[in-house]
Parts: structure tokens; sequence; C-alpha cells
């Protein structure tokens, strides 16, 4: 199994990626290394892998049958401690010598992504992000806001699928028009009846689904919109100083989700162009698929836990945008006193203008 | 049950205008505890932020909607005659 770590030219510290920038830095020496003079080295790697690729192997010697499912042992290169690790393990961290290390044959021929966004945002505003997710939150129990300790801050890779669609929409719709009238005598309301067809395309880009089984897909969702934009070819360099996995739920098995929202969508749009009615409904929504493409990408996500009263909370944040996101406990003696208060000071100035109003 | 079994005592024993002091004020509670709610209810959503998402609009591409067929073809109408109530008429009489 191929590990690959990327150490400085000046100490041979282990080089970590420079959130927004090309750069790779030296944390001991502060040596700042291009990411583009890295590429060319991960090539030399790669021939060095295949040469050594024997040496690498799965140590499942002392383990019991079935043991070993699901799970991957690496020696690290610098310090020859073992990594034990899921299958899907891409990038991580030496526990005995911290050196960063990428387990590149996780990225490589077929399983290698096409894109990665890589991550803009510090550990640092992750931690700051989440104090401020804090703020504002009056039914959150003050214990958990002021003596809460983050138990783990990670920066994560997840494998995410981009779907690429042109969608083809046949829609019919039952509408109708109200004009309303009156006369000395009478109140007259004139409903016409019309059937409405549409027929026509739409195109989606890059609809992303989350193509690992372990990050809980709502979590990933609530993180969008990521700038794909700013997505570049994948490298090896970017996973330096951050965990990483390649995906294990297909992108076949991920499409039906991308489908899911792109229907909706679709609809949604079509809907929108039936114009001019009080009411529309339809009676027939069929959305196909004429052309589909997909691609692979990591996008950054920082993962923070902390845990209170026996439960853990997981918080999320786009490392790319900083939007963070991960549901809070509930204070219930908080919501018994706000509903109190708020109800008291409602009752008072309602019923005093009731008894106002009241002759 | 008892709330309502009291207030009905008390609304049909008390005069017309204790009866309709007591009606807005009842009103006013119950406008109060839906206010609360609202306010509650709203504090509460604030705590949430993971929800999945429904639609994949924000990845249409610009302008990419065509309508290659569009119809929209009238098929019947239909009229509805209310009465006027007489109001005036009657209040004259």
């Amino acid at each position: 199994m191929a590990l690959m770590e990327y150490k400085c030219p000046n100490c041979a510290g282990p080089l970590t990626y420079e959130p927004g920038t090309r750069d790779m830095v030296c944390p001991y020496c502060n040596s700042v290394v291009s990411i583009e003079s890295l590429e060319a080295m991960d090539a030399i790697l790669e021939e060095a892998e295949e040469s050594e690729s024997q040496d690498w192997s799965y140590a499942g010697n002392a383990w019991q049958q079935g043991e070993q499912e699901g799970m991957a042992v690496y020696a690290c290169n610098s310090c020859g401690g073992e990594i034990i690790g899921d299958e899907s393990l891409g990038a991580t961290a030496c526990p005995f010598c911290g050196n960063r290390i990428v387990i590149s044959s996780k990225f490589a021929g077929s399983l290698r992504p096409d894109l990665v966004v890589p991550f803009k945002l510090t550990k640092e505003e992750a931690k700051k992000a989440l104090e401020r997710h804090y703020l504002g939150k009056r039914l959150l129990p003050k214990v958990f806001r002021d003596k809460n300790h983050l138990d783990e801050v990670k920066g994560v890779y997840v494998p995410f699928w981009l779907f690429d669609a042109e969608t083809g929409v046949k829609a019919d719709y039952e509408a109708s028009k109200t004009k309303r009238w009156s006369d000395s005598h009478f109140y007259y309301t004139e409903t016409s009846h019309y059937h409405v067809h549409r027929e026509g395309s739409m195109v989606f880009d890059q609809v992303p689904v989350d193509g690992s089984q372990a990050i809980d897909d709502t979590l990933m969702e609530s993180l969008e919109p990521y700038d794909l934009k700013e997505a570049v070819d994948f490298q090896t360099a970017y996973l330096a100083g951050y965990f990483a996995n390649k995906y294990d739920v297909a992108a076949e098995s991920c499409f039906p989700r991308a489908d899911e929202r792109i229907q909706r969508s679709a609809k949604q749009a079509f809907r929108n162009t039936v114009r001019g009615y009080q009411t529309v409904n339809p009676k027939r929504e069929e959305v196909s698929l004429t052309g589909s493409r997909v691609t692979y990408a990591l996008l950054p996500v920082y993962l923070l836990s902390t845990s209170w009263e026996n439960r853990n909370y997981l918080f999320a944040m786009n490392g790319q945008t900083g939007k963070l996101v991960g549901d809070l406990p509930l204070d219930k003696r908080a919501y018994r006193s706000w509903f109190f208060k708020i109800f008291s000071i409602a009752a008072l100035i309602l019923v005093a203008i009731s008894q106002l109003l009241v002759k | 049950m008892y709330l309502s079994i009291f207030t009905t005592i008390i609304l049909q024993s008390a005069s017309p205008d204790i009866r309709q002091r007591l009606t807005a004020a009842a009103i006013a509670l119950l406008i109060a505890l839906l206010i609360a709610w609202i306010g509650v209810s709203n504090m509460k959503a604030k705590l949430k932020s993971v929800r999945k998402e429904q639609t994949a609009n924000r990845y249409i591409r610009e302008d990419s909607l065509t309508l290659t067929s569009q119809r929209d073809l009238f098929l019947h109408k239909q009229l509805e005659k209310r009465p006027k109530a007489e109001k005036s008429k009657e209040g004259n009489s």
C-alpha cells in the first residue's frame, strides 16, 4: 500500500497544504513549496511506489479470520509506526510522529478524483465559526455554550459525485382563471378552465451527492453550496495535512438522490412557466434524463465534534465558504421560562387593549 | 374542560357588559398563548440547522430552460350567481 508524504526539502519536516493558496508550508522552518513543483515530485514518487509495492501489505497475520474486514494497516514511512484505518482511508496523520500521510493508491487509476476543491479556511476559523454558531440561540443550554470543549476538529476531504444532467420535461396542467363582479342584485363568479401543456428541456450542472458511507448525507447537503468554479485538477498534495476518504458508495447508488432533486427542480421550473392563472394543478409531469455525466470530486469539510450529557454533537463546516451546520441541544427550562415571559407580556398588552376596545 | 365550564357559567351569570369584557380578555389570552408558542418555536427552530436539500435549483445552468412546445387551451367556462342580501329595504320597513 503506497503512502505518500510531502517532506520539506529544507528540513525534512512534513509539509501541510496552506488553505486558500497553491502552496505547501513546512511548520518547522516555514519553507513554502509550490504545488506545481510537487506535481513533478508526485510522478517520481509514483514510480517509486511501483518498485516498492511489495513492501507494503496488509499486516493481517495476527488477525483472526473475518476480523480484518473493512480494515487496513499501513506503516508510516517516517517512523515505521502502524496506522490502522478504514479501507476507504485516503489521507491521515501518523498517531506516533504526526507525519502527514496520503495513501496515494486510494486515489490512483480509476479511483483518482477528477477535481478537488482545496481548503480555503483554517481549523482556527472553524473553531471561531462554531462559537458564532452558538450566538443568538436563546434556548441553547448555557453550560453547553460556556463550558463545552471541542473533542476534535478534523479537516476532511469528503468524496462527492457531481452529476451533470440534461433533462427533458413533458407536463400537463389543469388551470383556471376567476373573474368576479356584481350588479344591483347579484354577485357573479366566472371560472374559466384551461388545459395547459409544456414541453422542453433544461440542464443541471454538478449536482453533488456524498459518496462516503461514514458521513451523514443530510449533514453534507446542509453544507451546500460549494463554488465548483474554484475546483482544480486533483493533486495528492492538497490532501497533505488533512484526512481524506476514497468513495465507498458507487456513483450508480448515489444517482437516485441526485435524480430526486433534479426531478423536483425541473417540475418546479416548468410549473413556473404557467403564468396568469389563479390555480394550476399538475395532471402529468414527466422528467426524463437525456444525457448525463458524472465527475468524482473531493470537497473540503471541517468536522467538529463535542460531547455533552453522554451525547455526541457533530458540527460540519464547509471548508471553502465557512458555512457551519449542526443541531444544538434544547434547554427545556429556558424553553418554559421564555414561553412564560412572552405569554405574560403579550397577555398584559392584549388584555389591556381588549378592555380599551370594549365599550 | 373545567376551564370551559367555569367560563360558560361566568358568562351566563354575568351582565352583558362584563360578559363582553370577559370574552375580549379570553380572546386576548388565547392570542397571547399563540404568540408565546410561535415565539418559542422560532427560538427552537434556530437550534436546528441540519436539513435535507429538497431541490437542485442552484445547479440549474443559467438560461438553459427551453420550451419546445407550449399550449394553453381553453376548455369551458362556469358562471356562479349569488343573490345580494337586500339590507336597505329590510331596514326601512
